[in-house]
């Protein structure tokens, strides 16, 4: 049922998908557990209250759902844990407005609701066999959690790991506990860095903009895919540096966000020029993204 | 029935005058291309350009409402037509601090109404010939004098009806309300950057078009233009659903004239009865 | 889901008097009947209707689109309750049924051509089973038009007066309470049966009337190369200057279907609803962040036009526009659809007009 487009997204395979009924119905989710990544993120471990439920679900790294307060409205966040951990999936909030807010007011054990999983995903398979660079900024860590720690999940499928991470403060940081044990994997590189300003006397970690950072790095180009998320003007001028480093914008992805209602393309609202974050993305090519319209 | 040509002639005339000068970007008025069965707001900011202007009875909107759209305020000073419907809607705008008065040159029309047959607001109209205005092109006109009883008259005849009749004919109207705002959005005096509509924390007013949502949305916007309204009729034109939106109004009006004595719009410095204080007022319950 | 079309050339002629005995007929079988009727001075819309006294003729076309029957104002999506256990009550609003028949009676040819674009996004990929179910319940039978109105432009964008894309049957009125029906799927050959005492095979030679001239007045395939190229032009600053962003044209637009999903409820209960919404308007694409990729009138101005004649066409082959006119007539700044797109069509052609709109 994809129409034609001037811009074929063939980086996410999108096997044409029959047709699947939907009635907007949430399903229940419990929360079993609740983290505080920084002063206004939390993560949110989500079970399906009914079991069979749980046990259908599967998604791909880079997917979305739209998670509900009963009574507040729907509100879309990525899928943040990995298709390979059973049994729960994870979402990662920023309190910004009204939905996120109830959230972040929600305990252990309150009933919330999921619809999902929505849009396309990292194009896992075509990065099997090669390097792989996470570059990621703030809460963009999120989605690339997900894809990370699925990758991870398959580690002896890729070459070389390197994940770069920055935030604007240590407080700002999140996953904290996962960056540690990151950290201490000796198959994957890591680099965490704060802006400047944003250290603290204990931080060991880098301090410097994501972009600058990167260059300090200096990756190799051959053989790598590099998956960027984060504020759009990190993403810019991580892209300025990488293009630098030799890598091109083909073998680059990232997410895009907008305001989404249906999740499914029919709302009508989150369309970037003729593609649709919620049906072409979230995951996109960077190649593809230069020739969308300025409209994100 | 057709453009008053002598009019039109001295309005392009003031209007290229104006953008010449250099004192105004634009001048806001009113056109008509060939098609269309009423003039429309027309901007023009080069003199040679002025030829777009014209004035007749079709010119039904009122152009204040652009008065506070950023678009046009970065243009620089406006020039702007106003009836005297018009002209009551600019002075509220003024003594809200929306617009500067230096920012805006007003030109004047006299205006015996728009339209035929002619709307109620305009039969009932007290400022055909708008004053206070920089320039008023055109002959002043007669101005009828009006009682109460006929400037209320919807209201009037709505609050003949027994209560329960009333209920019916407003679940009625208001069940057709299909929450497009188009009554909000050509109003000059909706210009909030955010309406009451749109907020989420808490949300104040349901957005679905089902009758409790319709009514609050209607009676809140109603009550946010109590003694602000100057009668325009704008909303009740604009609503595509034909809802008869400025008898609520009207009767909002007539309580302000009544409790009050206060009439929205005649001057801009007006001092209007939810904004001021005055240690003489019946009810200090404030203090 | 869609209808089948059968054999196009089947024409009926139904006697005078056929309108009352479909009503009736159709009423006594169980079967809601939506015709047009006077709601307001002047204004004709479709309504549930217990006797064919209550129809109206000679209108040129109803005010609401004929969309709201399947995508409707306001629709409840599921209804939840707080348990006392903190668990929550969650239940479905129920989908129509199909045994629920509807008739359409005077659906106009360019309201029911609008379903295909309807059709096209509320099935891609996920079937909207909520459209589906009110799509599979309704026959439409469709009034041909006779006295287009001066700011329809059905023509422009591939549609008829006469069209019959969408339609059930599509009946040709004829001013003595004859009619001329042509059948033009399974479901409308079953109409067609059901009134078999009033509506027989026409004699062989039979010709449908000619439809109404209207016509066409720009070329949309020209138009979509200019918006190809110019995603970026102080043309649409232009055109929206005096756009109020206020959503009527939207709102009564038979293809337009954004949508909100909102939550409405109490500490106790509540509901989930499907809403209208708009692109005009200035909230609908803001992030929570205030981030807005759209913030002014011209960029959403350029979404609207952008969408029906470049995005939709690209992504469903179809043009998300019927050309009823409604947009025109409704907009109370005087903003005209086809004078827009004509002074675009204009620039596409190489050529030049003044700033204005």
């Amino acid at each position: 049922m994809e129409g034609t487009t001037p811009m074929p997204n063939e980086s996410s395979t999108n096997q044409a998908r029959t047709l699947i009924p939907l009635d907007y119905v949430a399903s229940k989710m419990k929360i079993v557990s609740i983290t505080d990544e920084t002063v206004d993120t939390k993560t949110f471990r989500l079970e399906f209250c009914d079991p069979q439920q749980g046990e259908q679900f599967e998604f791909h790294a880079g997917q979305f759902g739209l998670y509900s307060v009963f009574g507040a409205g729907e509100a879309t966040f990525c899928i943040a844990s990995s298709p390979t951990e059973k049994g729960y999936i994870e979402c990662s909030v920023k309190r910004t407005g009204k939905v996120t807010n109830e959230l972040h007011q929600c305990n252990e054990g309150d009933i919330i609701g999921f619809r999902g999983p929505y849009g396309n995903w990292f194009p896992i398979e075509q990065m099997q066999g090669k390097n792989l660079l996470f570059i990621a900024g703030g809460i963009g860590l999120a989605p690339l959690n997900s894809l990370i720690r699925n990758c991870l999940d398959l580690r002896e499928k890729f070459e070389d790991i390197s994940i770069l991470y920055g935030a604007r403060s240590v407080a700002d940081l999140v996953y904290k506990e996962r960056l540690e044990n990151w950290e201490q994997m000796n198959d994957v590189q890591t680099l965490y860095t704060v802006d400047p300003g944003g250290e603290t006397p204990e931080w060991k970690g880098e301090v410097g903009f994501v972009p600058t950072v990167l260059e300090k790095m200096k990756p190799k180009s051959e053989n790598t895919i590099v998956v960027l998320c984060g504020p759009p003007i990190m993403i810019k001028f991580a892209m300025l540096s990488l293009l630098e480093l030799g890598f091109s914008p083909e073998s680059a992805y990232t997410t895009l966000e907008n305001r989404m209602k249906c999740g499914v393309g029919k709302c009508g609202r989150c369309n970037v020029g003729n593609q649709y974050v919620c049906k072409d993305g979230p995951v996109f090519r960077c190649s593809d993204l230069k020739v969308l319209p300025e409209e994100f | 029935m057709s453009a008053n040509s002598t009019l039109t002639e001295s309005l392009q005339r003031a209007a290229s005058e104006l953008l010449s000068d250099l004192n105004v970007a634009v001048v806001i008025g009113y056109g008509r291309d060939g098609e269309s069965p009423f003039s429309h707001p027309e901007f023009v900011r080069k003199p040679e350009d002025v030829e777009r202007l014209v004035f007749d009875d079709r010119c039904f909107g009122n152009l204040a409402v652009y008065l506070s759209k950023d678009a046009i305020r970065r243009m620089g000073k406006i020039g702007i037509v106003v009836k005297g419907c018009d002209l009551r809607a600019v002075n509220v705008l003024l003594r809200e601090h929306v617009v500067k008065r230096e920012n805006i040159v007003l030109i004047g029309v006299p205006c015996t109404g728009q339209g035929d047959p002619l709307p109620h607001k305009c039969s009932v109209c007290e400022q055909r010939n708008p004053q206070g205005c920089d320039i008023v092109v055109g002959d002043p006109v007669e101005q009828p004098q009006i009682n109460a009883e006929q400037k209320y008259s919807d209201a009037a005849n709505i609050d003949a009806k027994s209560i329960e009749e009333r209920w019916e004919f407003w679940s009625g109207q208001l069940s057709k309300c299909i929450r497009c705002y188009a009554c909000r959005n050509v109003c000059p005096l909706c210009y909030c950057k955010r309406c009451i509509i749109e907020k989420t924390i808490p949300q104040w007013i349901e957005t679905s078009a089902h009758l409790r949502g319709n009514i609050a949305w209607n009676v809140a916007r109603a009550f946010h233009l109590t003694g602000r309204c100057v009668g325009c009729g704008e909303c009740e034109r604009a609503c595509p659903m034909d809802i008869p939106l400025s008898a609520i109004n009207q009767k909002m009006a007539q309580l302000m004239d009544e409790w009050f004595d206060f009439h929205s719009g005649l001057s801009s410095d007006e001092k209007a009865p939810f904004t001021t204080f005055s240690l003489d007022d019946s009810d200090t319950g404030i203090l | 889901m869609r209808s089948t079309k059968v054999d196009e050339q089947t024409l009926y002629q139904a006697t005078a008097g056929w309108l009352k005995s479909a009503v009736d007929i159709l009423k006594g079988a169980g079967v809601e009947v939506i015709a047009p009727v006077e709601t307001d001075p002047g204004v004709v819309e479709l309504a549930a209707i217990n006797s064919s006294e209550e129809i109206v003729l000679g209108y040129a076309n109803v005010r609401l689109p004929l969309k709201r029957l399947f995508f409707p104002i306001t629709e409840v999506l599921l209804e939840f309750e707080n348990q006392p256990d903190g668990d929550i009550q969650m239940e479905s609003e129920p989908l129509a049924s199909p045994k629920s028949e509807v008739v359409v009676l005077g659906a106009r040819p360019c309201g029911v051509a609008a379903l295909e674009a309807l059709d096209k996004v509320f099935h891609w990929d996920y079937d909207d089973v909520r459209y589906s179910a009110r799509r599979e319940q309704t026959t439409l039978i469709s009034f041909a038009c006779t006295k287009p109105d001066p700011q329809c432009f059905c023509t422009s964008v591939g549609g008829s007066p006469h069209g019959t894309e969408q339609s059930d049957v599509l009946v040709y009125l004829a001013d003595d309470g004859q009619a001329l029906m042509q059948v033009c799927s399974d479901k409308g050959a079953r109409f067609i049966e059901q009134l078999k005492d009033v509506v027989k095979p026409a004699p062989a030679g039979t010709k449908s009337p000619a439809p109404p001239e209207v016509k066409a007045k720009f070329d949309p395939e020209k138009i979509k190369t200019w918006l190809d190229e110019n995603f970026e032009n102080d043309f649409w600053t232009d055109v929206s200057l005096k756009c109020l962003g206020c959503g009527a044209c939207s709102y009564l637009c038979p293809t337009c279907h954004c949508f909100d999903i909102v939550d409405e409820a109490n500490w106790q209960s509540g509901q989930r609803r499907r809403n209208w919404d708009c692109c005009s308007h200035p909230m609908f694409t803001k992030h929570a962040s205030g981030h807005n990729p759209r913030p002014d009138q011209a960029s959403r101005c350029r979404q609207r036009i952008m969408h029906k004649f470049k995005y939709f066409p690209e992504r469903f082959e179809q043009i998300a526009c019927v050309g009823c006119g409604r947009c025109v007539r409704a907009c109370c700044v005087g903003q005209n659809l086809v004078s827009i797109l004509t002074d675009i069509e204009t620039k596409a052609n190489g050529g030049n007009n003044s700033d204005a709109e």
